[in-house]
């Protein structure tokens, strides 16, 4: 059997690596890394295996396959064959690829979204695994996968970003989830600081803190302003921490703009800025020299350093994305757990959250944990509700924490209303227009009776 | 110590107000496997008032020999062009605008094609990005990496050809054309500056190719650009093509240009006179006018034989306004 394996970043692909050195991904007899570029503009950024420190990552795989190469300037999210092709396809990638005739498997990232989704949809009978590097791994899919990708999904392989708290995916559809011990990706990380050796980071003893930038202005859920005031608090919250120093790693997509308010901020707390500009994942950085503290929104960083690291981490703005994201957006959980974790939420309680996250994002395909669900809002405070469930969304699915009635009771009541007004109204009108009409009545009737005879 | 080589490769990027865009243009330059010293980046900064300059000069680190020119006026894209094009030193020559980007390696591949098939310039195809659909669009010529003569690119009239394809952006050019001034754009002009640009280009250089490139260029679709925008510098149209005539008409083979000239005339003046409700009347009489008077500047017969074939639309803008032009003479 030969083992496909897409990944569109470093990160992704070091989680899949570690997966691999922990056994969690069989022994195919061959293993090739598709190298995917998903960056909004992938001109512009380095594919994984350009990186410096990828190394160790390719050493895991047989062989590496670039999907720029067969889609040139098309954008990896957004091309798509067409059913009456796949066949074609099919031969033709085994061909450019080197799968040969036998069974092919498949590890992708995200199965309903391209090019995973059509990757399955060419190699049709492929068992798929997904590899999911982050905290969404815990969240549910926004689309349903279609049926021929369900009937062989065999296991989600995630980085064990919190400890027994269980993917939603893996019990909404009834496969394994298989979580990543710590130590095979610590140890990937070493080797690839090893190989990169990032030269950025200070070597003394003066208080560091790492603040990690997501450019969340990119998803629309911030305007250029208020994510530069963002970092900027983040800024404050290292200084009064202690850190006499920021390093700030923005992400590689983030405006040179965003940069100005930071600076300013850093002046103003009297603190040293470095700005880094390395497309190796923050990750690495935090093994080589681990910073006195993390500072992020929800980045998978800040994640990574609490659980994997154990260093202290600090999280800013979680309220207002909570407030500002889609009652859908995959990247309501990630936020849901670290907004949650700074309230000391953990164990069984956080599990409850995150279902209860998970069934207002997606209360149709979810119905079942409706009732788990009721209790978990019941048992938080009501503020705390609509942040993890958006108001609109609790109203519309009558959850603690409601305000009024949902919709389409509202309408029913609407239209009963207006029944009820109308049966009590409509006799008197009734009464009243033939009381007026009745003086002339019977003489138009009569004079009508006249004139047909 | 001896003076450093001269660059292989120079790009003009012409830049207006174009703060929040113009990094990727120059992050992209940054990959576009050539050596430290071979890539010269003149910056032209148009008169911005939103610190274009600032930003493009952040890049000196990562671009060694970037040149920014600052014009405190903004004096229009063609004039900046010319601007940037003085300062170049590059042996080949190519022109970026601020909101496009390329894929890397493109340069140097360019530079590789001119370096084999020793032409005067090459083009290449390039894909339009709205969002994330991106669509690749083809130079009209299908001959591919091979030495062609320009003039054999201009014709047929009834579908797009060479001359139809006027981006500057799309090629690179060996600065050597620049001494016969057929890399100078005409001064001022603030719309189909490039039209004269490649006419010029096609009837007097003397070898070029039209070559496959991995790192096609890549160009932003933009909801300020000027093909949107409908005001007096729509105007332009007519000079622009004032120029073309004229060149034509000085060229030994001018009858077979016409028909192409008049087609290209007919279907440019009555899309900018079909869009001209848009315009303030004044300038509205005055396009119309413009249009009606390059019509009549054209071969009769020519003129006759495309507006038989144009479409009643085509026909009925064109006819209105060479009777404008015909008027407003009368009337002088």
């Amino acid at each position: 059997m030969t083992q496909l394996v897409l990944a569109s970043t470093l990160f992704a692909a070091a989680g899949a690596a570690a997966a691999v050195d922990a056994g969690l991904l069989g022994r195919p007899q061959e293993r090739v890394l598709l190298v995917s570029n998903a960056a909004p503009v992938p001109e512009l950024a380095p594919a994984l295996d350009e990186i410096p420190g990828c190394g160790p990552v390719l050493a895991r795989f047989d062989r590496v396959v670039h999907l720029a190469d067969l889609l040139g300037g098309l954008h990896p999210h957004v091309w798509s064959p067409r059913d009456t092709d796949l066949p074609v396809l099919e031969r033709l990638l085994r061909t450019v690829w080197g799968l040969g005739e036998g069974p092919v498997e498949l590890v992708v990232e995200s199965p309903t979204v391209n090019p995973a989704a059509w990757l399955a949809r060419v190699l049709r009978s492929a068992p798929l695994t997904v590899h999911s590097d982050g905290l969404m791994a815990y969240g549910p899919w926004r689309r349903e996968p279609a049926l021929h990708a369900r009937q062989r999904l065999r296991a989600l392989v995630h980085l064990d970003l919190v400890p027994g708290l269980q993917p939603v995916t893996t019990r909404e559809l009834g496969f394994e989830a298989r979580a990543v011990p710590a130590e095979p990706f610590l140890g990937l990380l070493d080797e690839m600081a090893q190989e990169a050796r990032p030269r950025w980071w200070p070597d003394d003893e003066v208080p560091t803190a790492l603040l990690v930038g997501q450019y969340l202005a990119a998803l629309e859920l911030l305007s250029a302003a208020e994510e530069a005031e963002l970092h900027a608090r983040m800024v404050r919250r290292a200084a009064a921490a202690g850190a006499r120093r920021v390093v700030l790693k923005p992400h590689p997509s983030a405006p040179p703009g965003l940069l100005a308010p930071v600076r300013a901020a850093a002046d103003r707390e009297g603190i040293e800025l470095v700005v880094v500009d390395d497309p190796l994942p923050a990750e690495v950085a935090l093994v080589a020299h681990p910073p006195a503290l993390v500072v992020g929104c929800f980045s998978t960083a800040t994640a990574t350093a609490r659980t994997l690291l154990g260093l202290p981490t600090e999280a800013v703005g979680t309220e207002l994305l909570l407030q500002r994201l889609e009652a859908g957006n995959s990247n309501r959980v990630p936020v849901a757990i670290v907004h949650a974790w700074a309230r000391g939420l953990a164990g069984d309680r956080l599990q409850e959250v995150v279902d209860a996250v998970a069934y207002g994002m997606q209360p149709r395909r979810l119905a079942a944990w409706r009732e788990r669900a009721v209790r978990t809002l019941t048992s938080v405070p009501d503020d705390e509700r609509g942040l993890y469930v958006p108001r609109e969304r609790l109203t519309e699915l009558a959850l603690p924490g409601a305000r009024g009635r949902p919709p389409h009771e509202r309408r029913r009541w609407r239209r009963a209303a207006r029944r009820a007004l109308l049966s009590v109204v409509q006799p008197l009108v009734r009464g009243a227009v033939t009381r007026w009409r009745g003086s002339g009545h019977a003489a138009r009737v009569a004079a009508l009776a006249r004139g047909a005879s | 110590m001896p003076a450093p080589a001269a660059p292989r490769v120079s790009v003009v990027v012409p830049a207006k107000d174009a703060a929040d865009v113009v990094a990727d243009a120059l992050v992209s330059l940054t990959r576009q496997g050539l050596a430290p010293g071979e890539l010269q980046v003149v910056l032209v900064d148009d008169g911005s008032s939103d610190g274009t300059g600032e930003v493009a000069a952040a890049f000196a680190p990562r671009l060694p020999g970037l040149t920014v020119v600052r014009h405190d006026r903004a004096l229009g894209l063609a004039s900046a062009r010319n601007s940037g094009l003085a300062h170049a030193t590059g042996r080949y020559v190519t022109y970026l605008d601020a909101d496009d980007w390329l894929a890397p390696g493109h340069l140097a591949h360019l530079a590789g094609a001119l370096d084999a098939l020793r032409c005067s310039f090459v083009r290449t195809d390039h894909t339009t990005v709205e969002g994330r659909e991106r669509v690749l669009r083809r130079a009209p010529e299908a001959r591919r990496d091979v030495v062609l003569d320009p003039r054999g690119s201009i014709l047929p009239s009834e579908h797009s050809t060479m001359v139809d394809y006027p981006y500057a952006w799309a090629g690179m050019y060996d600065r050597a054309l620049a001494t016969d001034g057929l890399l100078t754009f005409p001064d001022g002009l603030h719309t189909a500056e490039d039209r004269p640009w490649v006419w010029r280009l096609h009837l007097h250089a003397h070898a070029y190719a039209v070559v496959d490139s991995p790192g096609v260029r890549y160009r932003r679709g933009s909801a300020t650009s000027l093909t949107q925008v409908v005001d007096s510098r729509q105007l332009h149209v007519v000079p622009a093509f004032e120029r073309v005539v004229g060149l034509v008409a000085a060229d030994r083979e001018a009858d077979r240009w016409w028909p192409k000239v008049a087609r290209t005339v007919v279907a440019v003046g009555s899309h900018h006179l079909r869009r001209a409700g848009r315009m303030t009347p004044s300038d509205r009489r005055a396009l119309r006018v413009g249009v009606g008077r390059l019509v009549r500047s054209l071969p009769q017969d020519v003129v006759a034989a495309e507006l038989e074939r144009a479409d009643d639309e085509r026909r009925r803008l064109v006819r209105r306004a060479v009777r404008a032009a015909r008027e407003g003479e009368v009337a002088a």
